[in-house]
């Protein structure tokens, strides 16, 4: 008897439709669709993928709860042993939602998961320590590759074996407990003894390296200086005209603060998917304060405002495109003589 | 390092005493202020609790103070203690005329929120804790402060029925 | 200084009417063992049981660990500034009582835990299910003062341990009764140590003890911990006992009188010793609260080991939190001056295995063995005998044990079970990252 395997995948590799069709409602129809057909293959007989559910990106991520629902009615529906996440490859909000599910899946079905994404989607980080995600290549081109891949994982599961570094999975961050042969104490000898010969050897326990920066110095004369607003917390012109992504935005916005006092609720909107815009949409102030830099250049206490902000949405943000956008930013602030910046985050 | 050269002699550097442990609020000594973490503003209010503390002390450290010991415990996890103490120290050193903050207290203190936060959901708490459990964590977090205060100065005695004696005078506290 | 240890092998503990060893079964005599630590009249009262290897028994909370040990030879007497005198030991003839252990049970504070299952899962995350234990259960008078309780506590277990094996000293020094093994340690002279093995690399071992206050506390020749300099300690001296805990809470990885008399890192070192490295010395320092004192004692151990001028150290941590602090100072301070490092540790990655593991940490610190996570969950079923205290069930609600069950089942963290984690790597448990 085959196992049984429920599989999720978004709008695109449905072949319903791009970004435009992202607000997709969930549907499911049996057997497979799109990428599900080499998955299936890749089975091998041992696995048969029975249904198929299909949801678009923005559907998923502004109804979260009502699609786990959804995806877990539909495992026990059809008695799924197994549940398959996309791959997403580099799409943020398609991975985001494969790891929402399939996390969701495993902790209300009992049943295992396995989704697969490139290791720079936000996806990841999120969702890593519950589950295991195959490493994929950043694009759909990855396919050939990561359907095997995530075939070979899903039988491992469903047999419950241990999967191993040879599946692919990116490595969860999850320590656990196990008893070596030996005691610790003759490993570390051994160990200290690769060590001084300068033999390889491998930790039991890699160090968290943190990507420290450097604080800069004060800001000395305050009185003179200009002072710049940027803010990860989405506040962007009425109608984002950038169409800055409300989530794993891919770009920021630059915009002029020429003329402006004050943020209203007619001109200036937020474009965050993370936290509930009322607040922010009656008064962008609220994260953007305007008013105040405002009020502190007329007193004096700073020089002046800078004539520009930068905006884009921190959430499930890729650490690359974070980066990026840090240091373009950075490199516009320096250009433009800012002595220093008020950065806000919700 | 715990104190201070001035014109006049070298004198004993001020110092904060952040505490959610009642033991604590009557601790006086000059220099020393004592700021108990609680809701409200009277004896009777319910302790704030360890990741308060935390806070607290992180953002007065942003302002320039200084650790005078570690903000973790050896061996206790914050699930386990609903106490937390912490001393600091004035700030060292000024860059016109305002402190500039200590990088190595800001990387302890940090490093203690991120082990405080992640217990978040299951912190010990002061009100939740049995009666037996909550005297003997106030005790041990008492006790675990002692050599820090002694080098800072602020001996503590002990009275038979745990709580520590204050010289004559009154209390200081502050809210922040 | 040279070290012989005649060790008898001990397979079975009675209770009788004469307190000796005979065939590898130990005899005690109850009335009158109880009846010495009672001398002490800050004990209310003193009970004594025994458990063996595979019996449904559940010890807890335990307080210390301590392998009956005594001197054979003239000198100075074993667990010294409190059995012993305080002049140095580590020399001449020590005899052993191997495969047993005096636990000190008696609940001090409230949240304490420290359990020893004979059997069942939990018997395989403490070494002490593989001893025949002889159960000290304490209780110090209502008026002693916590301080002094522990102190009745720890001396009562050195001197339990000691009794055991002065009674068998006789029969042994008389030849009625052989020893089992014999093994000599060298600790030679630093001229001879840093000429001897010149191909080989030199290593010196940096022995961190806990030292935070009370119940936190190590004692070396009866000094509390926190007041010494780093200094340098000869190995023998550990096997004679001059390294005591005092050390109460966190189960899982303080280090007992018992492992300190049998440090798995020093017993390593020897065992390679003339083969593939020079074992040239050993660096005891502390763990101080104060900010100043891990400054201090850090910089101090590792100019130590320069003085020694080793190549490498292992270094060994007790308990977590701000300790880490102190082992991760420890290591980059003999990283930069040159020193190679391994360091022995054990992790706090929460109950789900993805919290980060260590307190702090330094890129230096590339080599690191770890005794596992002690938040791992492990659920210990019911056992026929509780010797002890049995935890009261508020004190499992406060969330401090973890949950006990109607029948009597535990679910705790393997943190509550004692030696689970010891940072000497003293046990085979280790963690991987999946």
């Amino acid at each position: 008897m085959a196992y049984r395997v429920v599989h999720y995948i978004n709008q695109f590799f449905a072949g319903i439709g791009g970004e435009d069709k992202a607000d997709h409602e969930l549907e499911v129809r049996e057997g497979v669709v799109g990428p599900g057909l080499a998955l299936a293959n890749a089975l091998k007989g041992e696995a048969e993928i029975v249904a198929t559910i299909i949801c678009g990106d923005n559907f998923a991520a502004m109804h979260s709860e009502q699609v786990c629902a959804a995806v877990e009615n539909a495992c026990k529906q059809y008695q799924a042993d197994l549940l398959l996440a996309g791959p997403a490859f580099n799409a943020g909000r398609y991975g985001t939602a494969c790891g929402m599910v399939s996390s969701f899946v495993q902790k209300n079905v009992g049943i295992p998961a396995v989704t697969a994404m490139y290791k720079e989607n936000p996806g990841v980080d999120i969702y890593k320590k519950d589950l295991y995600i195959v490493e994929t290549g950043d694009s759909a081109r990855g396919m050939g590759t990561a359907v095997p891949a995530m075939a070979k994982l899903a039988l491992a599961l469903l047999k419950g074996e241990q999967p191993s570094k040879e599946h692919g999975y990116i490595e969860r961050g999850v320590r656990v407990n196990t008893f070596y042969d030996t005691c610790g104490a003759e490993r570390a000898v051994t160990m200290l003894l690769k060590k001084i010969k300068g033999e390889p050897f491998t930790t039991e326990y890699p160090m968290p390296v943190f990507d420290r920066v450097e604080p800069r110095p004060a800001v000395k004369d305050m009185k003179s200086a200009t002072i710049a607003l940027v803010t990860s917390g989405g506040i962007v012109p009425k109608g984002n005209p950038d169409h800055i992504a409300a989530s794993s935005a891919q770009n920021y916005g630059e915009y002029s603060l020429s003329g402006i006092n004050d943020l209203t609720a007619d001109k200036h909107q937020t474009a965050h998917g993370g936290y509930d815009q009322t607040y922010a949409n009656q008064d962008a102030d609220r994260v953007l304060p305007v008013d105040v830099l405002r009020d502190l250049e007329k007193e004096g206490v700073i020089g002046k405002l800078h004539e520009m902000w930068y905006a884009t949405v921190g959430n499930g943000t890729s650490v690359a495109n974070a980066r990026r956008f840090g240091q373009e930013i950075g490199q516009k602030l320096k250009d433009a003589q800012v002595q220093a910046v008020i950065l806000t985050s919700t | 390092m715990m104190e201070r050269r001035t014109l006049s002699g070298v004198v004993m550097r001020r110092m904060l005493l952040i505490t959610n442990n009642r033991l604590f609020f009557g601790l006086c000594r000059p220099g020393l202020s004592v700021v108990a973490a609680l809701e409200g503003c009277n004896d009777a209010s319910t302790p704030l609790t360890s990741l308060d503390v935390v806070r607290i002390a992180r953002d007065t450290i942003h302002r320039g103070w200084v650790l005078a010991h570690h903000p973790l415990y050896g061996n206790v996890r914050p699930r386990l203690q609903p106490f937390r103490t912490i001393l600091l120290l004035e700030p060292e050193r000024f860059v016109d005329g305002r402190p500039e903050p200590d990088l190595l207290s800001l990387h302890l203190i940090s490093e203690a929120m991120t082990v405080y936060e992640s217990e978040r959901e299951s912190l010990a708490l002061v009100d939740a804790v049995p009666e037996s459990l909550a005297r003997d964590c106030a005790f041990l977090d008492a006790e675990l402060m002692k050599e820090t205060l002694a080098q800072a100065g602020v001996p503590a005695t002990w009275s038979s029925d745990r709580t520590i004696t204050c010289c004559r005078g009154q209390r200081e506290g502050e809210r922040l | 200084m040279k070290l012989e240890l005649h060790r008898i092998r001990i397979s079975k503990l009675e209770f009788g009417s004469s307190t000796g060893v005979r065939n590898g079964v130990l005899t005690v005599n109850k009335d009158e063992l109880e009846k010495f630590l009672l001398e002490d009249e800050r004990l209310a009262g003193v009970s004594l049981d025994v458990a063996h290897p595979g019996e449904s028994v559940r010890i807890l909370p335990v307080k210390d660990a301590v392998e009956p040990r005594c001197k054979l030879s003239e000198g100075n007497e074993v667990f010294p500034g409190f059995i012993g005198d305080v002049d140095p030991v580590g020399e001449g003839k020590t005899l052993v009582l191997e495969g047993m252990a005096v636990l000190t049970t008696g609940r001090l504070v409230a949240p304490q835990e420290g359990i020893v299952d004979m059997s069942g899962p939990g018997a395989e995350y403490t070494p002490f299910s593989q001893t025949c234990n002889l159960v000290v259960v304490l209780e110090p008078s209502e008026e002693v003062k916590l301080h002094e309780a522990e102190s009745v506590c720890r001396i009562a277990g050195l001197k339990a341990a000691h009794y055991l094996a002065s009674r068998c000293k006789e029969a042994v020094l008389s030849q009625a009764v052989a020893a089992d093994t014999v093994e000599t340690f060298d600790a030679p002279a630093l001229t001879e140590a840093m000429h001897a093995y010149p191909n080989l690399p030199k290593v010196a071992y940096i022995y961190m003890l806990q030292s935070q206050g009370l119940l936190h506390d190590t004692y070396v020749y009866g000094v509390d911990a926190k007041k010494i300099l780093p200094t340098l300690i000869s190995p023998t001296e550990t096997m004679d006992g001059a390294i005591i805990s005092g050390n109460c809470v966190s189960a899982c990885d303080k280090n007992s009188t018992y492992v300190h008399q049998n440090n798995p890192v020093i017993k390593q070192l020897y065992a390679r010793h003339g083969k593939e490295l020079n074992f040239v010395g050993v660096i005891i320092t502390n763990e101080n609260v104060t900010l100043a004192d891990k400054k201090r004692s850090s910089s101090y151990a590792v100019k130590l080991a320069r003085m020694l001028g080793v190549e490498a150290c292992v270094i060994s941590e007790e308990g977590f939190g701000n300790p880490d602090a102190d082992l991760v100072m420890n290591c980059w301070k003999a990283e930069r001056a040159g020193i190679k490092t391994v360091l022995v540790t054990d992790e706090y990655a929460g109950r789900d295995g993805s919290s980060q593991s260590l307190a702090d940490s330094c890129p230096e610190g590339n080599a690191c063995v770890t005794a596992g996570n002690a938040n791992m969950m492990i659920t210990l079923p019911p056992m026929e005998k509780v010797i002890g205290d049995a935890p009261k069930a508020d004190i499992i609600a406060g969330g401090f044990f973890g949950s006990l069950r109607e029948d009597g089942s535990m679910e705790v963290e393997i943190q509550a079970i004692l030696g689970a984690t010891n940072e000497l790597g003293f046990t085979r448990l280790g963690a991987y990252t999946i």
